[in-house]
């Protein structure tokens, strides 16, 4: 099971950056099956809706910048995933972006035994300060592995 | 071209947008596009040895076929926030189409925005992933 701190829920984690590539961009649209010309084009082209996935390429795992919770990766289910777009995200930005564990909770589930919920967040800022973007998931760790 | 405020009404149905027979080489490369390795993913015998009958799809692989289904009816730079919520698992072989309908039409911060829910169905028509957007699209210029 999880091991949780809960003296660090609410607390940001230290900031990373990220590097906003073309060629991640063009991947990362082939992946998702999107054809969209906006993803191709150096001068003009933009981040997809869940680029932001991406980060896993600049953060070791999970657990690099949620430091209260160390999940069990072989019962962790994704639960909810919520972007907000403040501002575009295009080749050339460089990101800086921090992480918080916001809230840590455990229910009674139907099909896995209890499950324990784990709210991120994670804020992006762009080279000019601006903030672009909020990430927040869901992640919930079941008893058992999961049926269905 | 996006759609313009001035063209949507409440209720309009989102184009929909189907992926037939997924494949494990669509895991591998969501797998490398997005840098998310969990085994349970691409890992056969990992798979199996947490209980599953094989590999599965990411959730958020489908939440970014349904995010088309929104960037094609809106445009990319229009979309302001898009939340899903991952419920039955998609397989190897599948079936997955994509849809949606405009569920709000207002103005807000001197913006003609949109509310909206999606959803991605297999072929038994069971939920995969379920989701809401908010978009400021383009007024009629």
């Amino acid at each position: 099971m999880a091991e949780i701190d809960k003296s660090l829920l609410g607390v940001w984690g230290p900031p990373s950056t990220m590097r906003i590539e073309l060629g991640k961009i063009r991947e990362f649209a082939k992946a998702v099956k999107d054809p969209n010309p906006a993803y191709l084009d150096e001068k003009t082209s933009i981040a997809p809706p869940t680029f932001l996935m991406t980060i896993a390429h600049w953060v070791g795992d999970l657990g690099a910048t949620r430091s209260a919770v160390k999940l069990d990766y072989r019962r962790l289910l994704h639960g909810e995933q919520d972007f907000e777009y403040v501002k575009p995200i295009r080749p050339g930005d460089t990101l800086t972006f921090r992480s918080r564990t916001k809230d840590v909770f455990e229910k009674d589930g139907k099909r896995g035994g209890k499950m324990l919920f784990v709210i991120g967040e994670t804020e992006f800022t762009n080279q000019r300060g601006e903030v672009v973007a909020y990430m927040r998931n869901t992640a919930i760790e079941t008893a058992d592995a999961v049926k269905g | 071209m996006a759609t313009t405020f001035e063209d949507v009404k409440e209720g309009d149905s989102i184009p929909a947008f189907v992926v037939e027979n997924l494949s494990r080489t669509d895991l591998v490369k969501y797998a490398g596009a997005s840098g998310d390795f969990n085994p349970i993913h691409h890992d056969e015998g990992f798979a199996r040895s947490a209980g599953n009958p094989t590999v599965f799809g990411h959730g958020m692989l489908t939440a970014g076929f349904v995010a088309r289904c929104i960037t094609d009816f809106v445009g990319v730079e229009n979309v302001r926030r898009y939340k899903v919520r991952f419920a039955t698992r998609v397989w190897p072989g599948d079936t997955i189409t994509c849809q949606g309908r405009v569920t709000k039409r207002y103005e807000a911060d001197g913006e003609g925005r949109i509310d909206g829910e999606v959803a991605a169905l297999n072929q038994k028509g069971e939920v995969a992933v379920s989701g809401t957007f908010t978009a400021a699209l383009p007024r009629r210029g």
